[in-house]
């Protein structure tokens, strides 16, 4: 499922256009990452947390330059699913 | 840390909406249904400029349980991973920090690996220059001088680095030999790589037979020269090599190429000036050997042993397939005929989905949220009509004038089911009836067919995927004796054979509308809706 089916499918479920929901969603994401920049935790019900992490720095060599170097710490997000939605895709199997 | 709950969320988007705020947190509380759903659909919802979310599955593992330290074996489970995108991280953080170079801990290493590459690069030229040695004879030899001293000198270099490497105040020296090394092995690599070229390109201009010849004979020049330099050096045996063997045989064996010709031409009045004049140039001529042999040998020991290996598995992978495939031809067809049988067999298995969702009339499957299953089953119809309908246009004038299938007789076999012959002669095994109508004094029972009975196959006109008229009409036939052979029997639902009656030729329905019965009709109505 991709960016438009899911619009499409909010524009059908709240009729509303398509370009609202469009706006609407983007909005929300926004607001999301914005949190989440902030170092922040967002909590939604019955889904899960988005927030960041901080990675330890490591060691790293680029076979390329024949160097080793060194990474420092970096920031990275992450999502935990909620046990809530653990359980409702516990339905789910592969193909 | 901060937390953000759900209900925050919706406040900060009101203050942004203003009296909106209601609408607005159906429209998360939506958006999170959609997603969940759109999990268990796809396995995967991408959202632009945020990121992916994924369903993984874990297979089943032993496991112990840490309190008890008894083992257990963990179930396999489906898993939500979220992968962030691009846009987002960099949202988070804008200004990633650079990677560090740690040059100052790692240089001995660094250094090490270094003259290494350049021991290899000069083993893997020395070789190349010999073989040009040859050919050309006399020109050669102080080329070969410069390069055996370059080598010389590169070597006691190489040595002290290892041994001085734990000293922290010499790194600094140790860095600009590394430098130096570094455009040395740089232009060697250039000139290798010039003669690789030309190498290859007379390779390429001559045909295979004779690259063969040059190489079977540049080989057993190189094991004449190794057998008598390494028993003993002598004018003598050289130059006796360089008047009888070496540059008489070759210009008969390359009398064809004209390029060659002239550069051993040359090399010969060249040679006949040399030996004329003093015996000088083959001390030049021996000692750059000699430097070569003892360089050869500090290096990895006796090169021209590995070079000639070399030389021979890149004969043999280039000259091995031509011959081969003479042999494997038949079983390449025999493979090939193989896989058409398997995608027949697939392509037949593949109308059976399709029709069958057709003639249950796309009973939807239960699923979570009825709004989604609404919008999917027209997508579906729409698209199922839309090309049946261009294929029938595009095939039916073609399809008239050649014939799909030509009659046939068949015995039936243990086995044997109407269905199954179907599915092998006509792909689609819906098309039975097609068989049933042209043998209906033979075959009392469609479901059951006896032993040993033989069977008339029928022409198809069109093919599978595009049936003529014809076609279609006989199937349709057969579908409405089927439905009377049901009716006879008191069957309550023969009417559902009057679905394949309706979708190959729904004039059949008004042809026969006395013998057909109205409840039927009626039923065969609903059941489309």
């Amino acid at each position: 499922m991709t960016t438009t089916e899911v619009i499409k499918l909010l524009s059908i479920r709240l009729q509303i256009s398509q370009a609202e929901a469009r706006r609407c969603l983007m909005h929300e994401l926004d607001i999301i990452s914005a949190h989440m920049s902030e170092d922040s935790q967002v909590v939604l019900r019955r889904f899960g947390t988005f927030g960041v992490k901080e990675t330890a720095p490591r060691k790293t060599y680029l076979p390329s330059e024949k160097k080793h170097y060194l990474m420092p710490a970096r920031k990275v997000p992450f999502f935990r699913a909620s046990q809530w939605l653990k359980d409702f895709v516990k339905s789910w199997q592969p193909e | 840390m901060k937390r953000l709950y759900d209900k925050a969320l919706m406040d900060q988007i009101a203050k942004v909406y203003g009296n909106e705020a209601t609408f607005l947190s159906e429209f998360s509380r939506a958006l999170l249904d959609i997603i969940r759903e759109g999990l268990i659909r796809d396995g995967q919802v991408r959202l632009h400029q945020f990121g992916t979310f994924k369903l993984k599955w874990m297979n089943t593992r032993n496991g112990v349980n840490p309190a008890t330290g008894k083992k257990i074996i963990i179930q396999g489970r489906p898993r939500v991973i979220f992968t962030p995108a691009k846009g987002l991280k960099e949202k988070i953080e804008p200004n990633p920090p650079a990677l560090i170079p740690l040059d100052t801990l790692n240089t001995a290493e660094v250094s090490v690996e270094e003259t290494q590459s350049v021991d290899d690069a000069a083993l893997a030229e020395t070789p190349v220059e010999y073989v040009v040695e040859k050919e050309v004879e006399t020109a050669a030899p102080e080329e070969t001088t410069i390069i055996s001293e370059e080598v010389v000198e590169e070597q006691p270099v190489s040595e002290p680095e290892e041994v001085v490497a734990d000293i922290q105040d010499e790194i600094e020296v140790l860095e600009q030999v590394v430098d130096i090394l570094k455009t040395d092995s740089k232009t060697d690599d250039i000139e290798s790589e010039d003669t690789e070229e030309k190498i290859a390109s007379e390779w390429l201009d001559t045909p295979v037979v004779d690259q063969i010849k040059e190489i079977s004979e540049l080989q057993y020049f190189q094991a004449k020269k190794e057998d008598d330099l390494t028993s003993s050096v002598n004018e003598s045996n050289i130059s006796e090599l360089v008047k009888t063997g070496s540059t008489t045989d070759r210009a008969l064996d390359y009398s064809t190429n004209d390029d060659l010709d002239i550069n051993l031409d040359e090399a010969l009045e060249t040679a006949n000036s040399n030996n004329d004049t003093s015996g000088k140039p083959w001390f030049a001529v021996a000692a750059a050997v000699i430097v070569l042999l003892a360089a050869g040998i500090l290096f990895n020991g006796l090169w021209p042993i590995s070079t000639e290996k070399q030389d021979v598995t890149f004969l043999y992978s280039y000259y091995t397939p031509i011959a081969a495939p003479e042999i494997i031809d038949d079983s390449n067809l025999v493979a090939e005929t193989a896989i058409d049988i398997e995608v027949e067999d697939l392509s037949a298995a593949e109308p059976v989905a399709e029709e069958s969702e057709i003639v249950t009339d796309s009973v939807p499957v239960a699923k979570a949220e009825p709004e989604l299953i609404e919008l999917e089953p027209v997508v579906e119809e729409e698209s199922i009509v839309v090309s049946s309908e261009q294929y029938d246009e595009v095939k039916r004038a073609s399809a008239e004038e050649t014939v799909y299938f030509l009659e046939t007789k068949h015995k039936l076999t243990n086995g044997d089911s109407l269905w199954r012959l179907a599915k092998k002669n006509y792909v689609n095994p819906f098309y039975w009836p097609h068989i049933y109508q042209a043998n209906r004094n033979k075959i009392d029972n469609p479901d059951r067919v006896k032993i040993g009975r033989v069977v008339m196959l029928p022409t198809l006109y069109g093919e599978p995927d595009a049936l003529t008229k014809r076609d279609k009409r006989n199937i349709a036939m057969g579908y409405y004796f089927n439905y009377l052979y049901h009716k006879q029997k008191g069957n309550p639902y023969a009417y559902f054979s009057l679905i394949g009656v309706d979708k190959f030729d729904a004039g059949l329905l008004i042809e026969f509308k006395e013998e057909i019965e109205r409840s039927d009709v009626n039923n065969l109505a609903l059941l489309s809706e």
